[in-house]
């Protein structure tokens, strides 16, 4: 009992049910405009789900069909979601179980350990289903109408789908669990942690790279598992095993799908238990003494007297202090440095490891380096629009927004700092660029420079407009650092103005191309519009940032 | 100085008037106590003196500078500390006060010697160099008292600031606002602690619901209230009139 009042509380917080119900009551404007706001990401956000997800489940769907194994959507599915959740999931839980701020208030109450875990761990399942539920859908819509499966299908179908973040979400509450509690020692613990965390993807990495390589197949083998009964679906799920009893509690009949789904069901309770148990068993004994104090360190007078003596303009000590609070806040580090540096590696690393680039490579080879140059750039400031760091840039500063309102630095100097430290940050997706030279593509020093500024040029509209997104309507009322940016839709509103910037900039290099303009003219003309995409959000924001700061009321 | 003309403000479209006509001016060389019960609209008279609400109507000038018209000049010549020392966790005491210094533009000699000054007075020397997430209330207060101070202001805006300070650094921020306003510069300060406003200010006004209902010296106040007790006294019998 005293459980659910918790997480009915959790739910409450973390959706922010009371504040909805009393604006609904006291401020319908504020409701009809979060609807409308909610009905507009929707929309600009369908017609990449329709391509992603729809319409490549649907191939994915025919595909199986076609060697009349129909069921291997739901495989699919059911894996691809659940290495999501798996992989997204590490600083999520990392923060809903350690750096809330409502952990203070909690810990002295009368709950026991697995009370408070459980209740965060059910807001975060919860959560997860706004990963799960696009993809899960779809895939349970065409295996279903497509085979005319009658109730039990849709009923064990919605069923699975609820329990679908469970495992992967236990593994990692329990791999954090751990972590922390091993950690919880010593005067450098925050940096253990952050190594326990890249640790963690490491290991997620190297489990993709693990099944990968598992067992390699001969021709006949392969060829054996296509038509083989459940062949796709047992080939796949090589990766994660439960995903193939979910698959045949769903598509096979009788017994076979009731054994499944009990399965299932026991590993998901398992997971469960096991999360409450290492609760009560570790929680406490990480989290409890995390903020604690390492003895005082004497610093010395010469160091005192150097460090009061260095003086910065005030732009280049708001980008300093932004890039502090990033570093050293490890949510902000994983969403925002970790992701630049990670997401690219985990999306070709596979496709390395898998031999799958060779037709890339091939393809690419055959392309003028003008295209190729150009790609590259353009890779750097996708990875960079990827990252939420400009476009939480100013809900980040949440309650301590009250000091950018009475500092005596212009809107706009404090907007030059934030743009330079988006900037510098875009930096890290250099490296990837020269480790890409290095293992595939041997560009020149030359063209590795002419990349690197290019791209450099190419991420400036995506930090601008992200950044107008954000002064526009800040969320600054976060409760703790993952909601700055997990809960916050300027970062997904950065992303769509982003490809909408970089689709017409796209069209414009295409037609610079077709004309067949000198390769001056063509990097030129991508620069020049670089800095006339960028130039306009800058210039609003220049426009309105006086009357927004005065505007804006800082919590 | 601080001078407020016909100043209200309020909330929920109006429904509720925080602020409500609050006519207001504060000398040079002067200690200003502005006392009244919870919700009675100090803070909200603090956030617009200082640039984080904007007035409904009436008008606020600090140092000849009006507020909306020229806030750059009001916020390089007054500094704020707000009742809640929310600041920068991940940066450390001294990093935190050194961004300070740079936005307020102070000299680098200046800031060093002030910084020494500053964090003997207020026992910070230590600390200043650990990060601010692991500072105590009073330790956090203590250091945005002491960014506030770095660019010597005209002034001195702090809303609550005695809560949390042990009795030594209570004691050493009196001394120095004496200090300050002996030099002819302005402290402008909200308490609960009737007894610091006492005995520290020149003047004082006490606000209710939104209205300053009484406003001068303590001889003034008594005269008001006729009532020839203490702070307290006065303080009650104004407020549950």
């Amino acid at each position: 009992m005293r459980l659910l009042t918790l997480i009915k509380m959790q739910l409450n917080v973390s959706f922010n049910w009371s504040a909805l119900k009393w604006y609904a009551k006291h401020d319908k404007k504020k409701i009809l405009g979060g609807i409308a706001l909610l009905l507009f990401i929707l929309v600009s956000l369908a017609p990449v789900y329709y391509f992603l997800a729809i319409n490549f489940l649907e191939t994915v769907y025919l595909s199986g069909y076609s060697l009349g194994q129909p069921e291997f959507i739901l495989t699919f599915a059911i894996v691809a979601v659940s290495m999501l959740v798996l992989f997204f999931a590490i600083p999520f839980i990392m923060a809903t179980f350690y750096f809330s701020r409502d952990l203070a208030l909690l810990v002295p109450l009368p709950f026991l350990p697995h009370e408070i875990i459980g209740a965060k761990f059910s807001t975060v399942v919860i959560q997860e289903y706004l990963t799960v539920l696009p993809f899960m859908l779809p895939a349970l819509y065409f295996y279903g109408t497509g085979q005319n499966a009658g109730p039990y299908f849709w009923l064990v179908g919605i069923l699975l789908t609820l329990l679908l973040p469970i495992i992967p979400l236990a593994i990692i509450s329990a791999a954090i669990l751990f972590l922390m509690r091993v950690t919880n020692l010593g005067k450098r613990k925050d940096l253990l942690r952050y190594l326990g965390m890249m640790l963690m993807l490491a290991a997620v990495l190297g489990f993709n790279y693990f099944m990968t390589k598992l067992e390699p197949m001969t021709q006949e083998e392969l060829m054996n598992l296509l038509f083989a009964k459940e062949g796709l679906a047992t080939l796949i799920s090589r990766v994660y095993p439960p995903a193939l009893w979910a698959t045949r509690a769903l598509a096979a009949e009788g017994t076979t799908a009731l054994l499944n789904l009990a399965m299932f069901v026991i590993l998901t309770s398992m997971g469960v238990m096991l999360t409450l148990y290492l609760g009560d068993r570790l929680f406490y004994r990480g989290l409890i003494g995390g903020d604690e104090v390492t003895a005082r360190r004497d610093i010395s007078v010469d160091r005192l007297a150097k460090a009061m003596s260095q003086v910065s303009s005030p732009a280049w000590a708001i980008a300093k202090r932004e890039i502090k609070v990033l570093l050293r806040t490890p949510i902000y580090f994983f969403n925002s440095v970790a992701v630049i540096l990670i997401m690219p590696l985990a999306m070709f690393l596979p496709l390395i490891w898998g031999n799958a680039m060779e037709p890339i490579l091939t393809m690419l080879e055959t392309l003028a380096p003008l295209y190729l140059n150009l790609g590259a750039a353009a890779s750097i400031a996708l990875v960079a629009a990827f990252a939420p760091a400009a476009s939480t840039s100013f809900s980040r500063e949440g309650k301590q927004f009250w000091l950018s309102q009475v500092m005596p630095v212009v809107p706009q100097e404090q907007i030059n700092g934030k743009i330079i430290y988006s900037l510098l940050l875009s930096l890290l997706g250099i490296p990837l660029v020269f480790l890409a030279s290095f293992l595939l593509f041997h560009w020149t020093n030359q063209e590795l420079i002419l990349i690197s500024l290019v791209g450099m040029f190419l991420t400036l509209p995506s930090i601008t407009v992200s950044l107008l997104i954000d002064l526009l309507r800040p969320y600054l009322t976060w409760s703790n650092p993952q909601a700055a940016i997990k809960q916050n839709f300027n970062a997904v509103f950065g992303m769509v103005a982003t490809g909408v910037l970089y689709y017409l900039m796209y069209q414009f290099a295409m037609y610079m191309l077709q004309q067949q303009y000198s390769d001056f003219v063509i990097y030129s003309g991508v620069v020049a519009s670089s800095l006339l995409l960028a130039a306009l959000p800058y210039g609003i924001m220049v426009k309105i940032a006086e009357r927004r700061f005065r505007e804006i009321i800082a919590p | 100085m601080i001078e407020l003309a016909g100043v209200s403000k309020s909330y929920n479209k109006g429904a509720i008037k925080a602020v409500d006509n609050l006519n207001l001016s504060v000398r040079p060389g002067e200690i200003f106590g502005f006392l009244g019960p919870n919700g009675a609209g100090k803070t909200t008279t603090i956030k617009m003196m200082v640039g984080l609400l904007q007035a409904d109507s009436g008008t606020i000038t600090i140092n000849g500078h009006n507020i909306e018209q020229e806030p750059l000049q009001v916020k390089s010549s007054l500094s704020y500390v707000p009742d809640n020392p929310e600041v920068y966790e991940k940066l450390s005491g001294l990093e935190y006060l050194n961004f300070l210094a740079d936005v307020y533009r102070v000299p680098a000699k200046q800031r060093k010697e002030r910084m020494e000054r500053f964090l003997q007075l207020f026992e910070m020397t230590q600390a200043v160099g650990d990060l601010i997430q692991s500072y105590s209330h009073g330790m956090r207060q203590k250091i945005v008292l002491i960014g506030a101070l770095l660019h010597e202001p005209e002034v001195f805006i702090l809303d609550e600031p005695m809560v949390g300070l042990d009795p030594k650094s209570a004691h050493n921020l009196k001394e120095y606002m004496r200090e300050h306003c002996d030099q002819g510069k302005t402290v402008f300060f909200s308490t609960h602690v009737l007894e610091v406003a006492e005995k520290l200010c020149d003047r004082i006004g006490i606000i209710r619901r939104g209205q300053l209902i009484a406003c001068g010296t303590m001889d003034e106040l008594k005269q008001q209230a006729q009532n020839e007790g203490s702070l307290e006294k006065i303080f009650l019998e104004l407020t549950e009139a």
